[in-house]
């Protein structure tokens, strides 16, 4: 079926005696003139096969070229095209005036296959089905029953074509040197991948061994609440000591003595004697200086002070 | 090869340098912030070891227990729940001075610490965790 929004082109048949003076983009269909073809078996079944073959299959037959190959299978047999693009190209250049104007290029043979008998191509030339291989031949050696025009008209083309805007970007030792860069950074870039995995992998280990060695639980969150645990036990013992250290060396004044000291984990109580009132703030600032006061109190001499461990 | 070839072929190539490329990054960065963890392994293990002779160790305790009784035979001695309660009666100066040296420098676990002055001497009241 038709694609409704395919562009409608005019389609040309071209021998290499043609002249085109084209109006817009054309479809050219080549002549057997300007390629060889082989219809062969081969020891082999699948297209991409027999298309690694192609070189050898055609080797002596060819003349010196930049060789492409179509191959497709027909029947049992294979149906090989050996074209040279650019020798195509500079043939075509003498045929249309405008090479710009070329969108696509087909050959006979892959698009009148199913012809039957003689198709009249201009005055001298006709073409023919010879075993299911296109070929030209004198237009007065046969009896033309159909004109080349009537085929092309609505004409449903084939995949295998010569694409003009596909020209070859880069030569094959450019492409190789590009591959070479891009594979060489993307080496470089897997070694070093390599290289940190395994170290991360012994860094790992090594981690393991270590708690293995000190009897650790493995897990971070084991580890973080036994160490917040002893680190707790550690803070609060070294506050019960710090406090009885610093109530105990409170400066005593001549008839002064302390009457008691009791720390526990949270507060801690401290009673002194003191010699005279006023030395009663003396030693208030001096726990100040450390503690926070919750409760003081005075009976007599005797300052009875508790604080915030 | 031709121009789609060819950029079909740039965009995976491009594809998967850029895959390495960000597969080699990731690597390097995990390294470069977890490398210094085996080094910090090894200090937190020691501290914690340290800190679980220090708190975790019951014949330690024990033995500052009996340190301490060497000083003055405790009037009492008893165990309440998880803590062991001695109370000390008439310590002279130095027999309280030795005391207090052997409480502060022990790893014993302490919940209470009470001393009370009794005439000329001092009586002690001490609850230690077991």
């Amino acid at each position: 079926m038709k694609n409704i929004f395919e562009k409608s082109r005019e389609v040309f048949f071209i021998t290499k005696q043609s002249r085109l003076r084209t109006e817009g983009k054309v479809t050219l269909v080549l002549s057997p003139e300007f390629y060889w073809i082989k219809k062969e078996e081969l020891p082999v079944k699948r297209v991409y096969e027999a298309k690694r073959l192609a070189p050898s299959v055609f080797d002596g037959f060819l003349p010196e070229g930049n060789f492409s190959y179509i191959v497709y299978k027909e029947d049992e047999k294979f149906i090989l095209i050996a074209y040279d693009k650019e020798e195509i190209l500079k043939t075509l250049e003498n045929i249309v005036d405008d090479m710009n104007n070329i969108e696509e290029i087909y050959f006979a043979q892959t698009e009148f296959s199913d012809i039957e008998g003689c198709v009249e191509i201009d005055d001298k030339n006709a073409i023919a089905s010879i075993e299911g291989v296109i070929v030209q031949i004198p237009r007065r050696c046969a009896n033309p029953s159909m004109r080349i025009d009537e085929f092309l008209e609505g004409m449903e083309f084939s995949k295998y074509k010569i694409k003009i805007g596909a020209q070859e970007v880069m030569g094959k030792k450019e492409l190789v040197l590009y591959a070479a860069v891009f594979a060489l950074f993307t080496l470089s870039f897997l070694t070093e991948y390599a290289i940190y995995k395994t170290e991360i992998k012994k860094m790992q280990t090594k981690k393991m061994q270590i708690l293995t060695k000190y009897n650790l639980p493995r897990t971070s969150i084991q580890l973080k609440s036994i160490k917040n645990s002893l680190l707790k036990s550690y803070n609060t013992q070294k506050r019960i000591r710090d406090t009885i250290d610093y109530l105990g060396s409170v400066e005593l004044k001549k008839g002064e003595f302390i009457d008691m000291i009791s720390v526990d984990t949270k507060n801690a109580d401290f009673s002194i004697k003191l010699s005279s009132k006023q030395r009663q703030n003396a030693v208030i600032s001096y726990i100040q200086k450390r503690y926070k006061i919750i409760e003081k109190s005075q009976n007599n001499d005797i300052l009875t002070i508790k604080i915030k461990v | 090869m031709t121009k789609k070839n060819f950029l079909i072929a740039l965009a995976v190539a491009f594809f998967i340098l850029t895959i390495t490329f960000i597969m080699d990054m990731r690597a390097k960065k995990y390294y470069a912030v977890h490398s210094p963890e085996v080094e910090r392994a090894k200090t937190e293990a020691k501290e914690m070891i340290q800190l679980k002779k220090m708190f975790k160790n019951k014949k330690a305790v024990q033995r500052a227990i009996d340190s301490l009784k060497s000083i003055k035979t405790p009037s009492k001695d008893y165990k309440k729940g998880s803590v062991y309660v001695l109370e000390f009666d008439g310590l002279n100066v130095s027999n309280l001075r030795v005391l207090i040296r052997k409480v502060m420098n022990s790893t014993i676990r302490l919940k209470t610490f009470r001393i009370t002055r009794q005439q000329e001497n001092a009586g002690v009241y001490m609850e230690v965790e077991r």
